[in-house]
Order: C-alpha cells, then sequence, then structure tokens
C-alpha cells in the first residue's frame, strides 16, 4: 500500500529551497470535461440545468425545424357502399342471400341425418319427446303408447351385420338397450311426414283416427321445429371433398354490374375479409337481379381529429409522458418483425395521422370514391389510397385489402369487406376427426379416424373403437367355431416363419396414390380399403374394412358406390387434420343458429403404420 | 418564453430588435451544445478550456498532478 500523501512530501523543505538542490520543473496539465458518453441513462433522465440548455435541447431533437405545411381543417370524402345479396355454393344454383343468416353458417352446413350416423340416437330421442309434448294437450293419453309401438327405437341384434356399428361397443348398445321399447324415435315420424304430402301423422294411429284437421297443424310445427333445430342445406352445399375445403361465391350490386367476391379455399372454421378474393372475369353472378338495392353513395364533411392512442409518445422533448403504456420498454427480437414495425410506427410516425370516421354497415362492402382535404392555409389536395397500385406488384400490399383472382395486371382493389360472420361461435367436441398423414416407408397416405361418432350419438376415440370392432368380430367367429380360434401352427423344427403382411388397426384408411385420369405423371390418392382378416378362421371370406367418419365415406352412400379421390396436394408433408362439429352462434338479430361445420388444420407430421410386407418372423423355441 | 428587451431604450419597439434578438438566442442555443472536441481544430484548442492546473515534477511548491491523484501513474520513489 503506497502512502501517496508521503511520497510527495519533500523532506527538510526549507533547507532544499535555499540550498537549491533540487531542480524545479514547472509544468501545467489541464481537466478537460467530456459530456459524451456510451450509455443512454443519464442523458434520458433530461436534467435540467439553465434556461438556454432547455432551447439547446429542443434545437436538437429538431424541434426549430420549419415547414411550409398547414394542418388539415375540413375533410371531404365520398363513400359507397353495398351489401351482399347473391350466394353460390360451389358449382350450385345462384341464390338470393340476405344477412339474416351467418356467412359462415351459410356455407358451413351439412346435414346431420347424413351416412353413417344417419340421425344419432340422442336427437332422435329429443324428437320423440318433443312430439310428444306437442300433442299432449290435443291427443288422448292412449295415443303416446300407440306412437311408441308404431315407431319405437330400434333395438340392435348383435347377429344383424347392419348392427355391428351398435353392438361391438358397450355403452352404445346400452343406450340403446335402455331406450328401446320405452321411448319414441322421432326421426322415424319425422322422415315419414316429409316422405309425402299425403302422409299424416295419425297414420296408424287408432286414437287419433279423424282427428286430421287438429294433428296436422301440429305435424307442420314438428317439422318447422325440427329444421330450424339445425341449419340444413338444401342442395349439396359448398363443400368439395376432392379438396377438403369450402368453395362458395357471394356479390354485392354495383354502379354497373356486380362485384363477385369468391371464397375459394375457405377451410379455416371462422370467416373473414382474408378468405374473399375479387373475381374480375365474371362481371355478375348468375343473372342480374332488377330487385336488387343498389349501392348507397354518401358525402362526409367533416373535421378530422389528430388519431391518439395510449402510449403514444410526445413529440416535444420537454414534456411529461403518461407512462401508462412505455413503448420504449418492448424488447424485440431481431426477427420479431410486427413488433418492430409496431414500436416503429409508434416512436417515429405517431402525430402523422387523422382520423375520419365512418360507420360501415356490415355484410357489405364499402369503397372511398374521394377524398379532398383542405388545409388552413385554404390548399385542397387531392387524397388518393396509399395501396392503390398494379394488383400483380410483389412490391404493393395494404391491411384489409383483397387481391383479385387470377394474373392479369388489374388495378388493385380498395375496398373494404366486412362479410356477415359469426363473432362468437361456441363450437362442441368434435363429432368426427380425420387425421392425414403421409407414411414415407409404406409410400401412402393414411386417413386416420381419430374420433368416430357413435350411433348413439356421442364421439368415441378412434383407435378404442377399432379395437373394439376387432374384438366383436372375434367373438363372433369364436361363437360360429365353437372353439376359440387358433392360429394356423408351424410346420414341426421350423425356425423361421414368412409373413407376408402385418395389419393395422381398423381406423387406419389407406389412401393410395394413383395416376390422374389421362395423365400419367400427376397423381391424386384414391381411398383404398385394408381387408379384415380374422387369424384361425377355417373359413375365411374377408370383409373389407369401411371407414366410419362420413368425411372419409364419400362415394359409400347412396345406390352406386363410388371411389373417393382427393388431390394429392391437399396432404402437405405435416398432415392435415380434418374435424366436425356442431357449431352455434347468436346473430344480430337474437336468434341462435346451430349447424355442423368441418374445419381443417395442420396435421401432427408423418405418420407409420407398422405396414410391411414380406416378413421373416422368428419362431419362438417351443418348450 | 422569451425575455426580449431592446438593445438602447429608444421609447417604442423596433422590428429589427425582435428580429435579431431572436437570431441571437438561437445561436447561443446552438453555441451552449459545444464540446471540447468541437474545439480541437480550433486555433483555441491550447487555451479552451481553461481549467489549467500547474504540477512540479519535484514538490517544491503547491502543484496538483491529476494523473497522480487519479491513480493514471504511479510515482516511481
Amino acid at each position: 500500500m503506497i502512502d501517496v500523501a508521503s511520497s510527495f512530501r519533500t523532506p527538510d523543505l526549507a533547507a532544499v529551497v535555499l540550498g537549491k538542490s533540487k531542480a524545479g520543473i514547472t509544468l501545467w496539465n489541464r481537466l478537460e470535461g467530456r459530456p459524451r458518453t456510451e450509455a443512454f441513462d443519464r442523458a434520458l433522465r433530461a436534467e435540467v440545468r439553465d434556461p438556454l440548455w432547455f432551447l439547446t435541447r429542443q434545437w436538437q431533437m429538431g424541434e426549430f425545424r420549419g415547414d411550409d405545411a398547414g394542418s388539415p381543417i375540413s375533410v371531404k370524402v365520398r363513400l359507397e357502399t353495398t351489401k351482399l345479396q347473391k350466394y353460390q355454393a360451389a358449382s350450385g344454383p345462384v341464390e338470393p342471400y340476405s344477412d339474416a343468416i351467418p356467412l359462415e353458417a351459410h356455407a358451413e352446413r351439412a346435414r346431420p341425418d347424413a351416412e353413417p350416423h344417419r340421425i344419432a340416437l340422442d336427437i332422435r330421442l329429443l324428437m320423440g319427446r318433443q312430439w310428444l309434448k306437442m300433442i299432449r294437450g290435443v291427443a288422448p293419453p292412449a295415443a303416446a303408447q300407440e306412437f311408441l309401438a308404431r315407431y319405437p327405437v330400434h333395438e340392435p341384434d348383435p347377429t344383424d351385420p347392419l348392427d355391428t356399428p351398435t353392438c361391438a361397443h358397450a355403452d352404445a348398445w346400452s343406450n340403446f338397450a335402455a331406450v328401446a321399447g320405452r321411448r319414441m324415435d322421432g326421426a322415424l315420424l319425422y322422415f315419414h311426414l316429409v316422405d309425402g304430402a299425403a302422409n299424416h301423422a295419425s297414420d296408424g294411429i287408432a286414437s287419433l283416427a279423424g282427428m286430421d284437421a287438429l294433428i296436422d297443424p301440429i305435424a307442420a310445427r314438428f317439422v318447422a321445429w325440427f329444421e330450424r333445430l339445425v341449419y340444413q342445406p338444401e342442395g349439396t352445399g359448398a363443400w368439395e371433398s376432392d379438396r377438403l375445403e369450402y368453395r362458395f361465391a357471394t356479390s354485392a350490386p354495383e354502379a354497373e354490374g356486380e362485384k363477385v367476391l369468391v371464397a375459394e379455399q375457405y377451410f379455416q372454421g371462422h370467416l373473414d375479409w382474408y378468405n374473399f378474393d375479387v373475381d374480375p372475369q365474371s362481371g355478375t353472378l348468375g343473372e342480374p337481379d332488377p330487385q336488387a338495392e343498389p349501392p348507397v353513395r354518401t358525402t362526409l364533411t367533416m373535421l378530422p381529429t389528430q388519431a391518439t392512442f395510449n402510449g403514444m409518445p410526445n413529440t416535444r422533448w420537454w414534456r411529461f409522458e403518461d407512462s401508462r403504456t412505455n413503448f420504449g420498454d418492448i424488447k424485440p427480437d431481431t426477427t420479431d418483425l410486427a413488433k418492430l414495425l409496431l414500436i416503429e410506427f409508434g416512436l417515429v410516425y405517431a402525430n402523422d395521422w387523422f382520423v375520419v370516421p365512418f360507420t360501415v354497415p356490415a355484410a357489405g362492402i364499402a369503397s372511398v370514391r374521394g377524398i379532398a382535404v383542405t388545409n388552413v392555409f385554404n390548399e385542397r389536395t387531392w387524397i388518393t389510397a396509399a395501396g392503390a397500385g398494379d394488383d400483380e406488384d410483389r412490391q404493393r400490399w395494404a391491411m384489409f385489402l383483397l387481391s383479385t383472382r387470377g394474373d392479369a395486371r388489374t388495378p388493385a382493389d380498395l375496398s373494404l369487406v366486412i362479410p356477415p360472420a359469426a363473432q362468437k361461435v361456441l363450437e362442441g367436441d368434435p363429432l368426427e376427426e380425420v387425421l392425414l398423414a403421409r407414411d414415407e416407408m409404406a409410400n401412402m397416405v393414411w386417413g386416420i379416424e381419430r374420433t368416430v361418432p357413435m350411433p348413439s350419438g356421442e364421439p368415441k376415440d378412434g383407435r378404442e373403437a377399432a379395437y373394439q370392432t376387432r374384438d366383436f368380430y372375434e367373438r363372433e367367429l369364436e361363437r360360429v367355431l365353437g372353439v376359440p380360434p387358433q392360429p394356423v401352427a408351424p410346420a414341426e423344427g421350423a425356425k423361421i416363419r414368412y409373413k407376408v403382411m402385418s395389419s393395422v388397426p381398423e381406423n387406419w384408411i389407406p389412401m393410395i396414390p394413383v395416376h390422374k385420369d389421362g395423365d400419367n405423371r400427376e397423381v391424386q390418392l384414391q381411398r383404398a380399403v385394408m381387408l379384415r382378416i380374422m387369424e384361425g378362421d377355417t373359413n375365411p371370406t374377408p370383409e373389407p374394412v369401411r371407414p366410419r367418419t362420413s368425411l372419409l365415406r364419400e362415394g359409400l352412400e347412396g345406390a352406386q358406390q363410388v371411389g373417393y379421390r382427393l388431390h394429392e396436394e391437399e396432404v402437405p408433408r405435416a398432415g392435415v387434420r380434418v374435424t366436425q362439429s356442431f357449431q352455434r352462434t347468436r346473430w344480430s338479430d337474437g336468434r341462435a343458429w346451430v349447424w355442423l361445420g368441418v374445419r381443417k388444420q395442420t396435421g401432427r407430421g408423418e405418420g407409420s403404420s407398422g405396414l410391411t410386407f414380406d416378413q421373416i418372423v422368428d419362431i419362438p423355441p417351443q418348450s | 418564453m422569451l425575455l426580449v428587451t431592446p438593445t438602447a431604450f429608444r421609447g417604442r419597439w423596433r422590428w429589427d430588435d425582435l428580429i435579431d434578438a431572436l437570431n441571437e438566442t438561437l445561436d447561443l442555443a446552438k453555441k451552449r451544445a459545444v464540446e471540447p472536441a468541437d474545439l480541437d481544430g480550433s486555433p483555441y484548442a491550447p487555451f479552451l478550456p481553461a481549467t489549467v492546473l500547474a504540477t512540479q515534477v519535484q514538490q517544491l511548491t503547491i502543484a496538483a498532478d491529476l494523473a497522480l491523484n487519479n491513480n493514471i501513474a504511479v510515482r516511481e520513489t
């Protein structure tokens, strides 16, 4: 430890000075202040020095720079709004559309009585109960029992192959067994009523003979009640099964012709402006309707207000900020482009924006025909849209603007579309869920039915359902053979065995690549079948394993069975997950809409079924 | 707020007085921000800032050696 003070002291100073024994060399050193540093903490404290320092800081921040500019004082805007008035599902007929129905429900709906679950047991019981409640005041008490006898709930028979989907599962079977013979199946009555105009509810009911005048209006109410219960399509609907997407088009009338919007690939489950494209080719959707509501023109003359938002930084240095939101505290990653854009907008361009409000009617298209701004120096400026330009220009993009279909170099479409989409949709648990996954080892695609609908109405895990079905068939085989089925015994002394094919669970439906018609290069996926091979069956007649979800059963219903082809590009490497569930929303007039809709999401990657051919299997030594 | 007083009291305000006062204020605001680094190239560099202290090699009188005081250099004993 050096004692600094002592090293500076010259011992016996008086003698040294008098005797001049040491040289007295004088130097000068200067202390300079450096007002710069690398960290901004001290500077950001905005310490106050003298009055001139206020002005200096303002000069440094550029507050003394003058522009020859004026603030806007008056804005005149010309707007045109029009409503969506026509709808076309896929390639179906063009129908009028009004925004009394949410467009999602209109596009997504599917029939709940589609095969294979037809109308499930829970809805049947609901319908039966509703019918009996409706006629309770009018019909004699014996009528209920007679309806029950005439339209009973079906009792499943384990020996009937049509009832295997019910009898293989204990919970579904027990549901049916509990109500068979005790409750009325309302769906049978409904089908009877809609089959022909001459069918009456009182057909075959002895105690209601002659009461047609009373019962028929109730029957009509019953049919209308069911059709309102779940919103159902009249025709085929907008679902394209070879693409696993919805496709539909709407149009709104304009000054000349119509603006046609197409939603070509809608599968997200929630409809919004980005699902639509403008179709420039077709001037109108179907025939022009003379009764269509023409577009409404509005001219606004307003005083524009400056746009402010919470946390907007004050552009002057010597002002206190309200510290509720701190833009400077956001710490974005170098790849967080959206955050960086937001911070830049908030900090740099904050006070450059003015707002002219206008309420756009929902379910329509609004376009700004022109804006003229007058500033305080009485100069008028004509404003064009920021997103204007060539539609095909890669550098041009603006939020909320639709793109025009096709490659033609048309001017970009500058209208705002507010589709009549439901805001809050309550989505039930998926009734059906199919995962389409690529299997690279087997060089094919598997449609894995992860959730299958039960005849009793509940969804069930697909693998569990597959095992239970297989178990059911094995028990059937045991019942037929009389003894538990034995696999074929290997030859004496054999150490290895040749296995032609391994098995996959029954809920894995194969989709194999086939060439497109007339093309020997492009490939599509076609649904194939695995055979149900029972070990130990002495008289084998393998049946094909059929899918159990309506998503994959495409083409199996109806009198003539057709194959199901899926475009190969719809199953990417990550796979797709398609779910069908009941959805409910409350619309602007207060009415609740329930519909059955399908949704497609990214899958869970590639899958591997374990399907192998020509295997050599070791035979364990017999002890 | 900037308080302006005219250079000579003539009984009335003159437009030039106001303009000159404003220009001088803005110039002073810029001068307030001058740093020692800005003067390094000018002829005033050896003299400004005038915070010079004397020191001695052998400490025979009052001296302030900033390098030793701030432990930048160590005295050889």
